[in-house]
């Protein structure tokens, strides 16, 4: 049953991760066309759509599992960030 | 001329004075691109880069992480080169 749960939350926490990894890219390559682009409306509209789905998405990240980075802003009562698995551990 | 137009304008004075390029933003907001598809006198046996002019998106960004980019035109079929194998 607990492992159940543990699962299911490894599983959202994994596909939320994922989902954040999408954007971030999405984002990365739509900066890089702007670097040469830089007055492409179209461009400059979907770069703004997706970051902010990436701030909402990043919030909800933050709220549920903790903090992304040592930038972020703990919004539980103990630090999460160490919870997460160190690269050599993944 | 409206407050924005005027603090637009000392925006652009403000970077001319710094020596800063200008970019173009046209009033009727059409999208003129900064440099042409390809050099007006292109010169043989130089390699040039075709530039990128209103390019198609992907409309999903799962398809985009796939394909790794979000451009279509940009998605070079390597894996069909290897099924059909290099032509001599």
């Amino acid at each position: 049953m607990i492992n159940n749960r543990y699962n299911q939350l490894f599983n959202e926490e994994s596909s939320m991760l994922l989902d954040i990894q999408k954007l971030q890219f999405a984002i990365y390559d739509l900066s890089l066309y702007l670097d040469t682009h830089p007055n492409d409306p179209v461009a400059l509209y979907k770069h703004n759509m997706l970051t902010q789905q990436l701030q909402q998405l990043r919030s909800t990240y933050e709220e549920r599992f903790g903090i992304l980075s040592i930038m972020g802003n703990e919004s539980g009562n103990t630090w999460r960030y160490i919870n997460s698995p160190w690269p050599w551990e993944r | 001329m409206n407050i924005i137009n005027i603090a637009f304008d000392i925006f652009q004075y403000k970077l001319i004075m710094k020596g800063m390029k200008i970019l173009y933003m046209n009033q009727t907001d059409n999208y003129e691109p900064l440099v042409p598809y390809m050099p007006e006198n292109p010169v043989p046996g130089y390699a040039y880069v075709p530039y990128q002019i209103n390019p198609l998106y992907f409309n999903n960004i799962n398809e985009a992480f796939v394909h790794g980019t979000v451009f279509p035109e940009l998605v070079t079929p390597y894996s069909e080169f290897f099924q059909r194998g290099v032509q001599s």
